[in-house]
């Protein structure tokens, strides 16, 4: 039940609140950590700087092509690497990763030193670099 | 919709689960006080539905919003038909706070006030954030993703050496890392995409401040009347505004909800052991079934800690063979999942050969100096986790002095098991040196949540006068 002293007291909590959220640093940090009040995108947090977009784009290509087969080609970079494996198996699904572009129908080309020599029925370009070619 | 009202929509549906599962239990009550259970049926939903998600994606159909509402159905009709038909074998027992003085209202009254502020902080910052540990985009989504779109395909989940990239000096797996982890966390996550309608990774932010808010509820309504309000909101408060947990809370991972369920499966247990209410066992089933199908280690977590409170609550040991029948229950929705990791060889990245073996622990006496201190820090970080260790610790030693029972040792006991379980499964551990920097300070999160979540009763049994039991009944009235 809300009393008058219950009203005060919660009055006063929130007001408090409401001083430290608009207060500079430092007595704004933990408020401004846990708000997030620099909001982030709907993209992954990625470790490398991927092209979010690009990605998501290929991945509505490729998985309304349902359970096909995809390989990665890239720089020799570990974290890229991992990174688009990541990404690929969030965006490219029912899609199936494999690691050699003889087993793939599509190829996802990401900013490679040299594109792949295979010929391709298809090819996206995504831009920056990125390409989607479908093989078969 | 918009991912907000995906989020939104996704927990009410799942609330609205959790009553209709509850309602056996909460017949009788009024529409105000069912009201009151709002986060425990939050967590029963979104636990029970999960975890029923989980018994069927073994026998290989596709885990989406279809699998997702026959279930839901059938567990709404499964609980309606209870209650209307059946005479209940589980009631809940609210009790009523007791009026407190001027001063006891007003603490109790600004704490809730701050646990309010932080909750809209929480949820808020949840749906501007974008999880930072990169596990969550990189194998427990895309695991949920995959249920949905083909099933559970043992390409994805075997390790298979042929399925290795090479970029520059290391490799990659083309199948899912960690494969041996339960699949609640990733079918729960893919389901909230899908009533969000695409990928949007703040919505896994939004989903565990849901969460949290849950288990804030889920604890005010299972500890309300058994602990003044004075002590029981600061506590919470305390619990809420560990920076590590709201940090945590943002990063998109697992360890926040398997905290959050094992916390509640063994407060229910202690609920049990104190008032041998069936609606405390039947929480017990509920939340440890879900913490049991979170991540692998949290059969192992769920067994130590029960083990602890079976020991130290011994005098109550008539109670004790119900509350492992429900833990073995729990226990059981996991075996389809295990059957079918033995038929396609997923195994437990974590060696219980290299576990019991001297001689490999012998060669690895450096990692055990690592970890021990790794995990020290983490543990008794007052930076990270306020002082919930710190009191959890000083509380359960005084009301085990007060009272002359060790029952009141069990946080303590929980912590300090907690930390040598962890030690001990990263000095087997041949990746142990790499999860150590990359995860120490999430293994802790649960043993410390489930401390701090007795917070509130350890501060109670301390104010409370002694009681003046003896013999037997001791243990039941000492959790009280």
């Amino acid at each position: 039940m809300l009393t008058p002293l219950r009203a005060a007291v919660a009055g006063c909590v929130v007001l408090l609140a409401a001083v430290l959220a608009v207060a500079p640093r430092p007595l704004s940090s933990p408020i401004r950590k846990v708000a997030n009040y620099r909001a982030d995108s709907r993209e992954p947090i990625y470790n490398y700087p991927l092209d979010g977009s690009a990605l998501r784009r290929a991945g509505k290509t490729v998985s309304a092509s349902g359970r096909t087969t995809y390989y990665i080609r890239t720089r020799p970079v570990p974290q890229l690497g991992h990174d688009l494996i990541g990404a690929t198996l969030l965006f490219f699904l029912p899609a199936r990763p494999v690691p050699s572009p003889r087993e793939a129908d599509w190829v996802l080309e990401y900013q490679p030193d040299a594109p792949l020599p295979v010929r391709a029925r298809r090819t996206y370009d995504l831009g920056n670099g990125i390409r989607l070619r479908r093989l078969r | 919709m918009g991912y907000v009202g995906g989020v939104v929509a996704f927990n009410a549906v799942c609330t609205a689960v959790g009553f209709c599962v509850l309602a056996p239990a909460l017949r009788g009550l009024g529409t105000r006080t069912i009201a009151t259970y709002a986060g425990v049926a939050l967590l029963t939903g979104t636990g029970v539905v999960g975890v029923a998600l989980c018994v069927v994606a073994p026998f290989g159909p596709r885990i989406g919003l279809v699998a997702f509402a026959v279930t839901a159905a059938v567990l709404v009709a499964a609980g309606l038909a209870a209650a209307r038909f059946l005479s209940p074998l589980a009631r809940a027992r609210p009790l009523a706070a007791p009026a407190p003085s001027r001063l006891a209202d007003a603490v109790a009254t600004a704490a809730a006030a701050g646990i309010a502020v932080v909750l809209v902080l929480v949820l808020v910052g949840g749906f501007r954030s974008s999880p930072w540990l990169d596990d969550t985009w990189y194998f427990w989504l895309p695991k949920g993703r995959a249920l949905d779109t083909v099933g559970l395909d043992p390409r994805l989940w075997r390790p298979d050496p042929s399925l290795h990239m090479i970029f520059g000096r290391d490799y990659e797996s083309l199948y899912f890392i960690r494969p041996d982890n339960p699949l609640w966390w990733s079918i729960v996550l893919n389901l909230v995409m899908r009533f969000v309608g695409t990928i949007d990774m703040r919505a896994v932010n939004g989903e565990l401040a849901f969460l949290l808010v849950g288990f804030v509820g889920a604890t005010a309504r299972l500890l309300w009347g058994r602990v003044r309000t004075w002590l029981l909101l600061p506590g919470l408060l305390l619990l809420l505004s560990a920076p590590e947990l709201l940090r945590q809370t943002q990063g998109g991972d697992a360890d926040v909800p398997l905290a959050i369920y094992l916390a509640l499966a063994l407060l229910a247990g202690a609920g049990w052991l104190a008032e041998r209410s069936r609606f405390a066992l039947l929480l017990v089933f509920l939340f440890a079934a879900t913490a049991i199908q979170i991540k692998s280690e949290g059969v192992l977590e769920l067994g130590l800690y029960l083990a602890i409170l079976s020991l130290l609550a011994w005098p109550a040991r008539r109670a004790l063979l119900s509350l492992w029948c429900a833990a073995a229950l729990a226990f059981a929705t996991t075996v389809p999942w295990l059957v079918w990791r033995s038929e396609h060889d997923v195994s437990n990245v974590f060696s219980l050969r290299n576990a019991l073996s001297p001689s490999y622990l012998r060669a690895h006496t450096d990692l055990l100096r690592g970890a021990r201190q790794i995990l020290w820090d983490n543990f008794t970080s007052v930076h990270k986790w306020s002082l919930l260790v710190l009191l959890a610790v000083a509380l359960g030693i005084a009301a085990a002095v007060r009272d002359r029972r060790p029952v009141w040792l069990a946080p303590p006991a929980f912590l300090a098991a907690g930390y040598a379980f962890f030690v001990w499964i990263t000095w087997a551990d041949p990746e142990g040196r790499f999860r150590l920097v990359a995860s120490a300070y999430r293994y802790v999160t649960p043993p410390i949540v489930l401390a701090a979540v007795f917070l509130p009763l350890l501060a109670e049994r301390v104010v409370a006068p002694r009681p003046k039991t003896t013999g037997s009944a001791s243990a039941s009235a000492a959790t009280k």
